[in-house]
Parts: C-alpha cells; structure tokens; sequence
C-alpha cells in the first residue's frame, strides 16, 4: 500500500527530457530573402522561440503541430528571415523546458527552388528546374525515394553540384543524359556520380560533382540517400552553380578551434607562437619554410640540412616519391614531428614519417603499433609525435606515403619539426546546452591535454551566467579504465589529461530565462605562478528552467 | 657389325605390310634429324596423304633405308640411331610412293657423364613410377616419396640413396633412414627388388630384369650410386616438350605415332620418343602404348598425356564418327568460324543452321546486355532487311546502358564486391562498384584493371577486396584468388605439396605468395589503408608483431622471398613494391589473355574453351587450342579492351548458330556444333519476370548495419544492377544460385528443389501475374482480344509469336475459360516457368 505513492512520486520528480531539435527544412536559405520553414522537434512542447548563435538570422514560429509517427514529435511552422549579411549559423528552439538540441542553418547564394510535391522517383517525373544556378531545397522523404531534377545546359558549361543535407541523410549524385536506351526509351545513360568515399560518424557526407557538358541538351541530376536511407527530416539543399565545391566547413567544437592532433590543423611559421600563447605568451621568430621538393631526391646523396626549428612543405608527387632532410639534435632533445595534411587527408594520403641516425638505424617513426592482450597487432599512423633523443648526432627525417602505389602533386604535406613547447592543448567539453532546474546542480566535465609537458595549472571559468547561477569546483568518481593494449610506446603519441568538474549550482528562487544566456567557459594556463592568456573554450547557451520551486 | 646390323634392319622391314589405303603422296617426320652424342636415336613416322587431303601414319608399313649405314643405323622400325660423324639420308617407301628425310650425326664418340637427374629420373619417369599416382603422389606411397615428374632430383636421391620415410608437411624423414639401394649387393637394392617384382611391390612390376632400365640402375649402383652431373647442369635444361602430330583426329580403330622432341635451352633438340611416359586418359577412346603408338577406338575426345624430364605436354585425339556424305560447306564470318567450322568437318560433325532473327535477338540481347529484347524491337529487327543488322545489333547493343549493367554485375562477381558480414566500409565497397562499372563503362583495358587490383594499395576503390573482414586475409588465399581470376589456374594444390598432375610446385605456390606477404592494414574502420611494409621489412617495429612478417615455406620452414612461376626471385631489399611486380607479371604473361578471352567466351557460349574456367591444366586443355590463342592474340593486340573481343563473338557465325540440333551433332556438348540452352543468371531471370509482367521488386536492405536496414533501392533498380550481393537478402537469389562472393564466386544454376517450390507458391512467379502496372492488366484494360495478348506475352517472354498451334491452344483455353482474368494469369504464369524462358538458347 506504501509503494503506490512512492512510485508517482518518483515519477513525479522525473526531470522532463530535454528538447530535440531534429531538422530543420529548408537546410540552407538565401540571404536577403525570407521564407518559410519547418524544425521537427521531440520533448519541445511549448517551444515560443529560436536562438542563432551567430548574428544575421531571426525567425518567427507561425504555430506548432503533432507529427503523430513519433512519440512526443510536433513540427514547428515558421518564418525565416536571413540578412544579407548571413553566412551560416546554429539555431535552437526554445522551450519552457530548456534550450534544444542544436541545427545547422547555412547560406547559399543561388535563387531557391522548392521541391514539386509531385514523386521524380523516374526521368519521366523529374522536376524541371527553370534556370541555373539554382539551390533545390528537397527532401527524401521515404526509404528508396530519389529525385530527379531536369536542367538544360549549354556545350562548354561547367556546373558544380552539391549537396547541403540534414543530420541522418548521406546523399550521392548522379547525372544522367536523357535519350533512352536501346532497351528501354525513357532509361537515361548515367554519365557521371559522386558520394563520398568515407562513411563514418561525424565526418561529413555531402556529395559534390563537378562536370563540363561537351553537348548542349537536357541532363538529369538524381539525388538520392545512401543504401535507399530516407525518411522524416530526411533533407537537403542540391546547390548548382559555376564555383568550385563549397561544403560548408562544420562548425568547431570548441571555440577556440584549437587541434592538436587532426591531420589538418594549420601548421604555419607562428606556430611557435601560437603554442607559446597557450602557456605563457612569449615572442617566438617565425619559423623558416623548406621545401622539400626543390631538388629532386630520388637518390639523395646528401638530403639538404635544415635548422630546427623548421617547416618542411612537399608533396609525395609520384608513387614511391620520398623526401628526406637531415638535422642534427643533442641528446637529451625532446622535439615533436607535427604533420599537416592541408588538402587530402587520411585515408587518402598517408605520411609516414622516419626518422634514421647516422648508421642508418630506424630511431623512431609516426606509426604507433600496438598489440592487444589477444595477440592482434595494429597500426596507426599519427600527425603529431614526441620524441627525446637519448643521443646526440645527425638524423635523416623520410617522410613518405605509407604506400607505394599513390602520389600525386597534390598529396602535399607540411612537416613541421620543432622543439617541444608545453602547452595546454586541447580542451574539450562535451555538454552543448545547460537546462538548470531550480534548486538544482549540474555538472560541467571539462578535459584538459598537458602537451608536451606541460605540468602547470588550468585556471577554468564561466562567464554570462543566468542569475542566480553559480559555479563552483566539484569533483566526480572516475569510471573504470578498460585494460590498456598490452604493448605500445603511447607516450610519444599521446598526451596526458586532466579532467576537471564544474559544478552549476541554481537556486531555487533564480528567475527563469526567456532566452538562452550565452555561458562563455575560459581555461586559463598557469606557469610557475604566472597566468597566462585566458582562452575561450566553448559558447554554452545556459536556461534556468522550472524544476522545483 | 655396321654392315650386319643394316642386314638385319634390312630383313626386319622387309617383311613389313603395304598399306591397305591409297596414298597418294608419303613425307617423313622429321624431315631432318640431328643426332648428337653416342647412342643418340631418332624416331621416324611415316605420312601418307589420301586423296581427301587427310594424312594417315602408314609407318607399320612402310620400308626405311638408311644410304650410310657407317653413319646411322636402323635397329628398330623406323628408328635410326647414330653410328659415326656424318650426313646422311634416310628413305622411306610405302604403297609406292617415296620420301627421305635428312640425317646428320655429331659427336657420336661422346658420351654424356652421368646425371642422376637425367638417367636414373628418366627411368622413373617412363616406368611411372614417380606419377601422381605412385611415388610421386601428394604422399608419395608406403613412406617413399619420387617427386613427381622427377622435378627435384636431389631429394629424390635422397630418398633413394640415404632412405627415410616421408611425411608430408616436413622435410625430415618420419622413420629409420635405410638407405632403398644396396652398393654391397646392388643386386639386392630394393629399388631394383621392387621394380622387377623380386620384393612385393603395391605398383607392380616396372621393368623385367633383363631390361635396359634394369642395368642402368644395376649399374649405377654398382658404381657406388653417384648423384654426378646435375641435370641440366651443363647449361642446358629442356625447357620445352613438342610433339608430333599436336593433335589426332581419326576414325575409330587406327592408329598414330607419336613423335616427342625436347627443346634444350640452348636450343638443340633431341627425340624423346622413346624416353618418356605416355598415359591416355580415356582408353574407351583411344590407348597409348609405351612406344607412343596411339589406337583410337571410340568416338570422343581424349588426351594422351606426355611426361619426360620434368616437363609435360598433352596430345589431343578426337576420334571421329562415320563420314558425313556431302558434308556441307559453312560460311565464315571471322577466324572464329574458321577454326569451329574446321573442326567440326575433321570431326564430321555438322553444325546447325544459322539461328533464326528471333533466337538471335534473344540471344545476344541476354548475353550482352543481360535483358531480354522488347517485343517492339523483336518486330522491328525480325521485318528489317539490312544484311548487315546482326551486327549493328551487336553495336547497338555493346553501347547501351544495360551493357554496362551487365558487365558490371559480372565482374562485380568476379571481383567479389560485396560487403561482407562484419558489415564494415560500406562506402569502400560502393567505391568498388563504381571502379569497375568505370572500368566496363570506358571499356578500359583488362590488363590495366587487373594490374590495379592485383597491385592495390592504400584506401583505393580497387583495394576494397584486400580487406573483407576487419584484417588483410591470409597471403595466400589472396594470391590463390589473383591467379584463379586473372591466369585460370588453381595452384591450391600445391600449397601442400607439389601439384600432383601439373608442373606446380610447392616452391612456386609459396614463391608466389610470398608477394603477398608484406601486406598489412594500417589504421582502423574507416580509415584503413591497404599497403606493404616497404622492403619487405615491418614499419614501426619498436613493438613488432607477434607473428613475425612474411611468408614461410610450411615445410622448409625458411622465410619465402617472391618468386615468379619462371623462377624469377625479386628479393625484398631490392624491391620496392614486389606485388606490383607480379601484377606487371601477370598482365603481360601469355595465360593472362587466355584466361580473359577464356571468361568472355564463356558467357556466350555456356562453356568455356577450357572447362571449367579457371581451370587451366594440362589435364584440361583446351578444345579448341588454335581458337583460344588466335582469340587471345587478338585481344592482346587490340589492347585488352573486352568490348572487340565480344564484338567478334557475336558475329561470328558459330555464336550465332541454331540451338536446334542436326543428327550428327545431338550429342555435341564442346564442339559449339549448335547453341546449347543456358539458364539465366538468378539476376537476370528476376528482371526477366518483371519485364515480362511488368511488375518488379523493390530490393530491401537487409544488412548487419543497423542505420542502414530497411532501405529501399530506388523505383525501377533492376537485379543486375545491385551493387553488393550480399545486402539484399531474397530466397529467390539464393535458390536459383546467386553467390555470396564472399570466395571467388562460382554460380550454381543448376536445379533444385527450391526453385520448383518457389515456382509453385513464391511471390515472385505468383504475385506478379496482375496488379496495377502489370501487362496482363494493362492489355486487359485497353481491351486486347486473346489473340493479341497471347501474342504479346509470347514476343515478351520468348522474343517470338507463337506458333499457329500454340496461339489455336492458348485462346481456345482463354475464351473458354470461366474467368478471363484467372485464364491470363495461368497463361503468364505457365510462360515465365518455362524452360524456354527461363533458359537462354
């Protein structure tokens, strides 16, 4: 009899989940132009307003309906006005219960085109489009749905096709002549198709292809998901214009888009520099540029010396091709090996990295090998490496595709050899909004890598909290590492890190926000007693919610 | 002695037979012989030619008559054997008519120092007694291993002479080492005791005791059993075995000698006629004996197989059946015909009429663009009067869309694109599919498109089959899969032990793979790459891995270091990239080409010129050898490109031949008298049925990737263009014998119970036959009376009206029937089950 009341108390005191945005139709807009839209939203009841992130967007919601399909699913009706000055933005609903998940709302230059409601499953349904350029704003709205958009171009034309589309859809393109098959009067010949070649989470899966008609005539292009992938909040923009492809870039994780082991993080001459300024800022000289494939090194008799620290720029211009370098360290050196890869990157071009000592002994390379407990070996190649020299002498650096089958002037590199400088490097948060009950607290983790050494103390901090909101230092129990690979030299490959916790605490008479504060989180090195530069981490928007009262 | 020896040959062919035939003309083969060194001996066969142009072996009754007897001699029939240094001239007479040969002797004081290899593994060889099925089987037999063919004499004189017994995944003797020789008592050596039968011997006897082999055994026992001079130790190896005639083509109960040249390195040959063993493989056709006198007995094919000196060679006799009276002239539209057609007359069997408009259509439609022919361009092609239409059909057809569906689908299986079950790397797999419908698309060469997958690294759309699973397959299965695609041979064997009844040797199949060895994966999903530790030697091995790198011979234990089948090594501190060796290697090699026109003739014709088609051997030759070099000369010349060779096929009048049979050629399966009715590819026969009824299948994602289950292929996706097999799972595919290619691919069209079952209650025959969209609907709805809906159903289906008893029978049932609709759908239903439909022919 006494457990009846517990139980609806408990779920009584269930926090309400938090709101999800799930698409957002059109995905792209113009700007200077107005126009409607839809957001598929979960758990967003009540949803009253937008958030942009970044200035030159606002909207209006026009009214709110069920989506039946999807438990606690509605669709936002709205109005979209972007300025002229709109590039592209992250966007919230706004709820009594908090802040959603975000959306990404990009610009294209192109006159928009909505999709007819009419199928384009075939050429003979396909939707002519009056005139390029255009930007199609169009949805796969069921598995196996593919559109079909007619176009006419001109002899000598070059048109570049890419998608835009939403979280969930992979699109691939294919372009048709029409004409009609020996077999079959309305079957087009395919003439070219583009996906992209690596599917994984988070990487980006936008199609592009790029074409020059040699014949005036109608083509068809075909959009269509991955594998016949559609459904609900299933969308994309196909941009058709005469520029180069123009994916536009994910937004960075963290402001201050600092990376520390991507293969395309900008190595450049103030690299020293902009290391230094995240511990204790300091004047570095620039850095000089060698290029490495001014003289031709099939056979190097004598690799060109380099002085440290340097850029080394090249490419692997032909299967095989290696570029060597020779330096000369003490011992006791500890210089790190970064590598950028600005215009392929893995798998597509793979640097391996070798550095060799005078008697010609393999001292250390970029590839970490690994074993597990099962006996399995492993390989990886790595962008940044670590290294102390345990003697002094003249080292030749090789730097190669792992490969000898793939080159190409394009496979460029940049090789950037350098003294260790430690640093704070990486700092990474993974909540992305903050809905705080009242009378409640929230935890803030926050990860930050010691590169390089570096042994001095993180100054963490909030600013624009919503009233009554305070933070202070907290701390968490540490789950269970899993058992580590059972042989591997990690350490010239991986840094070390500290996690620390923030703690929200909200009290109970703070007054509710309409609108998302923006939380601004700081890390702020500290050397030897000294503070460095404060450093913006990540933008949180923040809302004090109901919860208890 | 000279003289005497001459008297007696003299004697001895005197009494010898006229032939019982007219000849009308004679030559002797050779025409010229060179004997060289003491003993040397040459074998003569006697040609008659009849008044047809035929030629029979009239050497059992011919006379032969050497003019210097001082420099050659006649000791057997036909045989000539050196004397002294000179030249002289060997006549020759039969039924009248006279022809000589030329004859020149050298060094006939020399004699050859002893090699173990040459004389003692000759013996063995001849005798049989290192074949695949005695000592020289996989494991040997009762403890002694020969190597087969006497390849590796010096572990055959090790087994001989230090004894031991062997085992066959190592190289140490499995018991005491007692030596199968005696030098105390020679005559007491069990390899002579065996031999003659003195001791059981499972093999039976091999040779009597007062027989050459004997003594020269005996002897070199005596002499304290010598390895001597390696064979071929001198520089000069037999690279090469030639015959005499290369292929016997006769009625029933006559006979052929066969003549045995071994071609040395250095260029001079020698007759081995007499030193070699011949075995028939099939003597209710035709039986050899020890002497190479083929008899033929049964109409048929067969092979006399020719081993001697660790080389083979292989004899084709085609015993023919009776005459054809007035066998008819057949025209020739390439070289195609010209060897079809020849063969057959030799044969005397005569090729069906040329296939009829409909049947062609149909035909070629399903061979080049893997779809049956719209009824509309059924009766456009069939009314057309263009002499030439056959062939501009062919064009037409070679630059659709559907053909490059269709090649694709066959190279996917092939090539094995798939996703495999870990699921992993759709995209890669997509990329795949894509590089080889560029590749059919572009008509690239094959020989390019080989080299990149045999060669392919890194994250490349031709490296996808490298990584199925989550790590880079065993070295070897990846090479046994290259050389089975690209060369058509099946090494497999000789992964164990050397091959049992081809020249592949264990050495071979690990130098081969050793290419492979180098090959790791780099990174993890989805980022791996595909490449070779440079140099053969481990990148990063600060913490190597725990197998050590490289490939190792299973029974010598040593690390294998990449070895041509010609024995070219590329040792790894020399070689940058060894597999792109190999792929240069292989796209350049004569089978290369073989084993490419071999596929393609295949598909056209159900068979292949070699059956199976990865199956090179000399156990399996081809049936038509001059066809298949001429096809793959053409299209190395033509730059490897698939479409000319299909091109070629097509028009060539033996594709295009009825598949109605005549009287002689019923029987014929290999001789492409007649077409021969093929089932469609699971593939092809669902698109088949759609076509005809109009209604088609949305394909369903049915894969391990959770996020990607449930997808739909896009309206219209036709079977054929199904990128991965194994993501769209269906009974139906799985019945009529859809691979997985998960290993290379081999189809199994054959019937199953499956098939009738889904034939009798699947969706697919059954749930088709009406509907929205359907034909029988559609010709129902605009008010088609019977006649013409049977008529369409039958161009549809068949590609050709139905006949006036077909069309009578059918709409008497139609307008008989209680219910017109039900009738239609048992109608479409009884034509897409069959056999004419299911089958193309």
């Amino acid at each position: 009899m006494r457990v009846f009341p517990l139980i609806l108390l408990a779920v009584g005191a269930l926090a309400a989940p938090p709101p999800k945005a799930e698409s957002i139709y059109p995905v792209s807009g113009r700007a200077g132009t107005t126009f409607a839209a839809q957001i598929r939203t979960t758990d967003a009841p009540g949803a009253y307003a937008l958030w942009f992130e970044s200035p030159g967007a606002s909207a209006e919601i026009l009214k709110a309906e069920p989506d039946p399909p999807r438990k606690n699913g509605q669709i936002l009706h709205l109005t979209l006005r972007l300025a002229d000055s709109f590039e592209q933005t992250t966007l919230r609903v706004v709820t009594p219960t908090g802040v959603s998940t975000p959306l990404r709302l990009v610009r294209h230059p192109e006159p928009t085109v909505l999709e007819a409601p009419t199928p384009k499953d075939l050429p003979t349904q396909a939707q002519r489009l009056p005139a390029l350029p255009a930007a199609v704003q169009g949805r796969i709205s069921e598995s196996g749905e593919v559109d079909y958009y007619l176009f006419h171009a001109q002899a000598g034309e070059t048109w570049t096709f890419e998608t835009i589309s939403s979280r969930g859809l992979d699109p691939a393109l294919s372009l048709y002549r029409p004409g009609g098959s020996w077999f079959d009067p309305d079957r087009p010949t395919r003439i070219a198709f583009r996906d992209e070649a690596v599917s994984y989470p988070d990487l980006p899966t936008e199609a592009f292809l790029r074409h020059r008609f040699d014949k005036t005539s109608d083509y068809f292009i075909r959009v269509n998901g991955f594998w016949g992938h559609g459904g609900p909040g299933q969308e994309y923009t196909l941009r058709i214009h005469r520029g180069e492809p123009a994916i536009p870039a994910k937004p960075p994780a963290q402001a201050d888009g600092w990376a520390e082991r991507t293969w395309v993080r900008p190595l450049a001459p103030d690299r020293m520099e902009r290391l230094a300024a995240r511990a204790l800022p300091a004047s570095q000289p620039p850095i000089p540029i060698i290029d490495a494939d001014a003289e031709p090194q099939t056979v190097p008799v004598q690799p060109p010396k380099i002085p440290l620290p340097a850029l080394v720029v090249g490419a692997i211009e032909r299967p095989g091709d290696i570029d060597r370098a020779r330096f000369t360290a003490k011992e006791g050196d500890r210089l790190t090996f970064e590598i950028e890869t600005p215009e392929k990157t893995l798998p597509l071009i793979n640097p391996y990295l070798r550095i060799i000592d005078s008697d010609g002994v393999e001292a250390f390379t970029n590839i970490l090998s690994t074993v597990n407990s099962n006996g399995n070996a492993s390989k990886q190649i790595k962008p940044k490496t670590m290294f102390s020299f345990p003697r002094g002498g003249e080292f030749t650096l090789e730097i190669r595709d792992i490969t000898a089958a793939y080159g190409d002037p394009g496979m460029r590199y940049r090789l950037l050899v350098r003294p260790q400088v430690p640093h704070l490097g990486e700092v990474t948060i993974t909540a992305d909004a903050l809905n705080l009950d009242r009378g409640k607290t929230a935890k803030l983790s926050v990860v930050t890598d010691q590169e390089e050494g570096f042994e001095g103390f993180v100054v963490l901090s909030i600013d624009g909290l919503p009233p009554g909101v305070t933070a202070v230092t907290g701390t968490e129990v540490e789950p269970d590492s899993p058992p580590q690979e059972s042989q591997a030299k990690r350490e010239r490959f991986v840094t070390k890190s500290k996690k620390a916790t923030i703690l929200l605490m909200t009290r109970a008479d703070a007054p509710l926000t309409r609108l998302p504060a923006e939380g601004l989180v700081y890390a702020q090195p500290v050397v030897n007693g000294t503070l460095g530069d404060k450093i913006l981490i990540k933008k949180i928007p923040i809302m004090v919610i109901g919860g208890a009262q | 002695m000279k003289v005497l020896a001459a008297l007696l040959s003299g004697c001895l062919l005197a009494a010898a037979a006229e032939p019982a035939v007219n000849i009308v003309s004679l030559r002797v083969e050779p025409a010229q012989a060179a004997l060289r060194g003491r003993g040397a001996s040459q074998q003569f066969v006697a040609m008659g030619r009849l008044a047809d142009g035929s030629e029979i072996d009239v050497t059992g009754e011919a006379t032969f008559a050497v003019r210097d007897q001082a420099i050659a001699a006649l000791r057997e029939r036909g045989r000539v054997f050196a004397s002294a240094d000179g030249a002289t001239q060997l006549t020759v007479t039969a039924a009248g008519k006279t022809a000589q040969a030329s004859l020149a002797v050298t060094k006939s004081d020399e004699t050859k120092p002893f090699s173990f290899g040459r004389d003692i593994g000759e013996i063995l060889t001849r005798r049989g007694c290192n074949s695949s099925r005695c000592h020289g089987g996989v494991k040997g037999q009762a403890g002694f291993k020969l190597s087969d063919n006497a390849i590796h004499a010096r572990e055959d004189y090790r087994w001989i002479v230090d004894g031991g017994v062997f085992q066959v995944l190592s190289s140490e003797s499995g018991g005491p080492q007692k030596p199968r020789i005696d030098k105390a008592a020679p005559e007491q050596s069990l390899l002579l005791r065996k031999a003659t039968m003195e001791a059981p011997h499972g093999g039976g006897r091999r040779f009597p005791k007062d027989s050459d082999d004997y003594q020269t055994i005996l002897t070199w026992v005596r002499n304290g059993a010598p390895f001597g001079e390696a064979a071929g130790s001198e520089g000069a190896k037999v690279v090469k075995l030639e015959t005499f005639p290369r292929e016997i083509v006769l009625p029933a109960e006559r006979k052929q000698r066969i003549l045995v040249t071994a071609r040395f390195s250095d260029g001079h040959t020698e007759d081995f006629t007499h030193r070699v063993l011949y075995t028939a493989s099939d003597n209710a056709i035709a039986r050899v004996s020890g002497a190479g006198e083929v008899e033929t007995r049964g109409a048929g094919e067969a092979a006399i197989l020719i081993k001697a000196a660790g080389r083979s060679v292989r004899v084709g006799v085609g015993v023919t059946g009776p005459p054809v009276p007035n066998y008819p002239k057949t025209a020739s539209n390439n070289f195609i015909d010209d060897e079809v057609f020849a063969k057959l007359r030799r044969f005397q069997i005569v090729p069906s009429a040329l296939s009829t408009d409909a049947e062609f259509i149909r035909r070629v439609a399903l061979d080049i663009a893997g779809r049956i022919p719209p009824p509309d361009r059924v009766r456009a092609f069939v009314a057309d009067r263009d002499p030439r239409k056959r062939a501009k059909l062919i064009d037409a057809l070679l630059e659709s869309p559907e053909y490059v569906d269709y090649w694709t689908f066959r190279l996917s299986d092939l090539f094995r694109v798939s996703i495999f079950p870990v699921g992993i790397n759709p995209k890669w797999t997509q990329q795949y599919s894509e590089w080889i419908r560029e590749a059919v698309e572009q008509d690239r060469p094959f020989s390019e498109v080989a080299r990149e997958r045999v060669a392919a690294q890194g994250y490349s759309a031709s490296s996808r089959h490298y990584l199925p699973y989550l790590v880079i397959p065993p070295a070897e299965n990846m090479m046994g899969e290259q050389v089975r695609v690209f060369l058509g041979r099946r090494l497999d064997c000789a992964q164990c032990h050397d091959h049992p009844y081809e020249e592949w040797t264990q050495d071979q199949f690990w130098g081969l793979t050793a290419f492979f060895g180098p090959m790791f994966k780099l990174g993890g999903n989805p980022d791996s790459v595909i490449f070779d530790f440079p140099q053969g030697k481990e990148v990063a091995a600060d913490v190597p891995t725990p197998t050590p790198l490289g490939v190792f011979h299973p029974r010598t234990k040593q690390k294998v270091q990449p070895m041509l089948l010609d024995g070219k090594v590329f040792p790894f501190e020399k070689t940058e990239f060894p597999r792109a060796e190999l792929a240069t290697w292989m796209t350049a090699h004569p089978y290369f080409a073989e084993a490419a026109v071999n596929r393609l003739w295949s598909n056209f014709f159900g068979r292949g010129l070699v059956n199976p088609i990865d199956d090179f051997r000399s156990t399996n030759p081809p049936s038509h050898p001059e066809l298949l070099a001429k096809l793959a000369a053409e299209f190395t010349r033509g730059g490897f490109r698939s479409k000319n060779i299909i091109r070629l096929i097509a028009n060539s009048r033996a594709y295009q031949l009825s598949s109605t049979p005549t009287p002689s050629n019923t029987a014929d399966r290999i001789n492409y008298s007649h077409a021969l009715p093929r089932a469609l590819d699971a593939e092809i026969l669902l698109d088949a049925i759609g076509d005809v009824t109009g209604v088609r299948d949305r394909h369903t994602v049915g894969t391990n990737r959770g996020e990607w289950r449930g997808g739909k292929t896009p309206l219209g996706t036709r079977a054929v263009e199904l990128k991965e097999s194994d993501i769209y799972p269906s009974p139906f595919f799985d019945a009529y014998g859809r691979p997985n290619r998960y290993s290379v691919p081999e189809r199994d069209v054959s019937p199953k119970l499956a098939q009738a079952l889904h034939q009798w209650a699947g969706s697919t025959y059954n749930n088709r036959l009406w509907g929205p969209g359907s034909r029988a609907q559609r010709l129902v709805e605009s008010g088609a009376p019977n006649a013409r809906i049977v008529e369409e159903f039958y161009m549809a289906a068949f590609a050709r009206p139905p006949s006036a008893a077909e069309s009578a029978a059918l709409e008497q049932i139609l307008t008989a029937a209680p219910k017109r609709e039900q009738a239609i759908q048992d109608m479409v239903w009884a034509i897409i089950n069959s056999r004419e439909f299911a089958e193309n022919h």
